[in-house]
Order: structure tokens, then sequence, then C-alpha cells
């Protein structure tokens, strides 16, 4: 275990970063309550709470009713979604289409991709780019 | 905790019940009638004159008045302080049944007696209901809490364990005996030393179907991608989706529980530390 004082600075550099992330998630993203519950019975309801925390009851079954695609890094969920009949997608399948839409650099997507598998995100799809950012981020003296 | 036992008063009335429902109703005792004064038969009316009452003698001296005055006046603020003995019994009966059901192991904190009571400690000598209140007493030295901690680190190495070796354990089934959220749990895997963070479970999923439905479908995006677009500082890629992305409320207000204690430290309270298991990340993390 380790641990870290986080100065006031960059505590406030941290509290700025999540304001601005919810914002842009306020104003890019439709924000919704499931009313209509039809599709889970109530103790379906309960269990995709108790498995995925707030908010992923409604997603799920939001993504159920009207057969969207569900965006999440936790396999679990992902796993237990496609037994409803829902197509789960994680973040570097998104980056990378937003890459072949030319929305998002090749430099930017092999950062993101270099830092997931330092992160040990699994699978992560890994090609000789990757490697190269990696070594980039990990200040690499390839002489 | 004693959800799932029955307290043990409920299993002792029960069979009660069960036995006085086996006994044939003739060999039970008859219900006990409410009690009734006994009535006073009046003597016959001979004459219609009153009887003489015999008044007590008036004491001859003052003084033996001043004491008989006083006397009734020390006697009366002593009912008052100590109603009459037999109503005293009578209203100290539930008290007394609860002494004798503490000695049965009835725990004086709670309803039921749980020998994992910490409340309380039971003398077990034989006959004996005495029950000693457990006084804890302050910590004295700071090295007390280097065995806590580590048990606490255990418990921590313990969840990120089954959460590693177990493929339906999902973040928030790990975050949540933590006291935290999948925005805690995220940060915390990605960064611990030996746990994978399960994104999904098959390389073979990349197929041109699944870039489609990216790009044609509506997409609903959850807690752990947000978290992770927040580690990776990447959330300009939420502006692709053209009114197509949709988040769920409760997703969005646990995202703001995260940001709570930070804005109660903005009003002045004051700062603590934060290890990087409870989920925030390194300053050399943070990009």
């Amino acid at each position: 275990m380790f641990r870290d004082e986080i100065s006031s600075a960059s505590r406030d550099a941290y509290v700025a970063r999540v304001d601005a992330l919810i914002s842009m998630l306020r104003a890019r993203a439709h924000v919704f309550v499931e009313v209509d519950r039809s599709h889970f019975t109530p103790s379906e309801w309960d269990l995709w709470s108790n498995i995925g925390g707030a908010g992923t009851a409604d997603a799920v079954h939001r993504c159920v009713r009207t057969s969207a695609t569900l965006w999440t890094d936790d396999g679990a969920i992902a796993e237990f979604a496609k037994l409803k009949g829902v197509r789960a997608v994680w973040t570097q399948l998104v980056l990378t289409w937003a890459q072949r839409r030319g929305r998002l650099e090749a430099s930017a997507l092999h950062d993101a991709s270099a830092r997931l598998v330092g992160w040990r995100f699994v699978r992560t799809n890994v090609r000789a780019e990757v490697f190269l950012e990696a070594a980039v981020i990990s200040s690499w003296d390839a002489s | 905790m004693t959800s799932s036992r029955s307290c043990w008063p409920v299993a002792v009335a029960s069979a009660e019940l069960e036995r006085l429902r086996t006994v044939p109703l003739a060999s039970r005792s008859p219900a006990p009638s409410p009690r009734r004064r006994p009535q006073r038969r009046r003597a016959p009316r001979r004459d219609r004159r009153p009887q003489r009452r015999r008044l007590p003698r008036w004491p001859r001296r003052w003084s033996v008045l001043q004491q008989l005055c006083a006397h009734r006046r020390a006697r009366s603020r002593r009912l008052r302080l100590r109603p009459n003995r037999s109503r005293w019994r009578r209203r100290s009966r539930p008290l007394r049944r609860a002494r004798r059901a503490r000695g049965a192991g009835v725990c004086s904190a709670g309803s039921s007696a749980r020998p994992s009571c910490t409340t309380c400690t039971r003398d077990s000598t034989a006959g004996s209901s005495a029950v000693a209140v457990v006084k804890l007493q302050p910590p004295s030295r700071l090295d007390t809490l280097r065995p806590i901690l580590e048990a606490r680190a255990n418990r921590v190495d313990e969840l990120l364990h089954i959460y590693s070796t177990t493929p339906a354990c999902s973040l928030h089934m790990l975050a949540q005996p933590l006291g935290g959220t999948v925005y805690d749990a995220m940060p915390a895997v990605a960064l611990a030393d030996d746990v994978d963070v399960k994104c999904t479970f098959d390389e073979s999923e990349w197929t041109d179907a699944l870039f489609d439905s990216v790009g044609a479908t509506d997409v609903v995006i959850d807690g752990p991608a947000i978290s992770t677009l927040f580690l990776l500082d990447r959330s300009s890629v939420l502006g692709e989706f053209e009114g197509r992305l949709s988040l769920a409320q409760g997703t969005l207000d646990a995202r703001r529980v995260v940001l709570a204690p930070s804005s109660s430290r903005r009003q002045g309270v004051a700062c603590r530390g934060h290890e990087g298991r409870t989920g925030v990340p390194r300053r050399d993390q943070l990009r």
C-alpha cells in the first residue's frame, strides 16, 4: 500500500478535471432515468443494481429497450448484458472507432493504448506502435 | 447480523404455544377471571336511624395535637415518595422479568442474547446473572494502529484477489465493501501492481459489426467507461457521438459523490491525505 499526500494545488486541479468531465457529460450526453421498467422484473432490477451500482440497471434496461450499445469497461457487466442481447463496447474500441473516423490522432490512440496496457486492462489490443508509444511514455532511451 | 436467526424469546414463546396446542382442553387450567373486589354484604337495614359513629378522643393537650399533625405530615410525605408497596411490586414486574431474562442470557443493550455481543459480557459463573459492560480503553500509543492498518490492507488485497480471480465479480462489487463507487475502484485496480482490469474477455470481439454499432446506434455510457476516460484524459471523445450518447442519472450522481469531499474542503473543512488504494490516483498518474 502506498500513501500519497495530495497538495492543495493538485487537489484543485483534480477537482477542476472532474468538474470539466461532468460539464462535458451534461453537455454531450442525454441524462435519463428509466421510468418504464417493463423489460426487467423487480428482482432483476435489484440484481443489476447490485452488480453494477447506481445507474447500471437504467443503462442496461435502456439498451434492451432501444437496442442501444452499452459502452462499459467492466467485463462482468458486459458479459451479463450480452445475456440480455445487448452489444457492449469498451473504451479502446471506441477510441479506435474515433481514430478511424479521423476525429482522433493515431498517436493519441497509441498513447491511450499503451497506458491501458500499463494499467493491465485486459484484453487490450496491442500493436507495434503501442510498444513504441510505451517507450516514449516511460522515457526509454533506445540508444 | 441477526436477521437469519430467530430471537430466543420468540422461540420460547412458539414452543410454549406448541405445548399448549398439544395439551387437551380439559387438562388446561381455567383462564384466570378478572379480579373482583369481594362485595361487602350490607347488613340488613333494621331501622332508619344512622348508627352513631365513635369519634376518637380529642387530645387534651396542645402539644399532643402538634405531634399528631407532624406525624401525619411526615407520613403523607413518605407516601408520596414511595407509593403503595403492592402497586410498586406490580409496576416493577417487567423489570424483574427483564432481570431474570438477563440472567438467562439476554443482552442489556439489545433484544437478544448473543455470545458475539460486543457491548457487554455475561458472567459465566453458573447461576449468575451479572452483566458487565466492557469499557473500551482509548488507545495510548500510535503503534496500536499498525495491526489494524495491516489487517485492513490484507482485506483490501483479499478483495482485489477475489476481483481478479472471479470473472463474474464486477468493479462495483469490489468497490461496495470498501465504501466507494466504481470511480474509486477503477483507478485503484488500475494502479494496483498485480491486478488485471477485466475490460473484455475475448479478443475476437473486435468485429466490424461492433464498430458499425458504435457509429450507427445510440450509445449508453456506463460508470467504468467514464472512469477510464477520466484516467486517460480523453473526454473529448464524448463529442464524437453527435447526440447519440446517453447517460443514466444514477451514473452521473455517483460521479458527483466522488466530488463531494473536495467541495466540502473548499468551504474550509480540513483536508486529509488519500491512499492510493482508496481510489485517488497519485500525482504522477494524473496527467
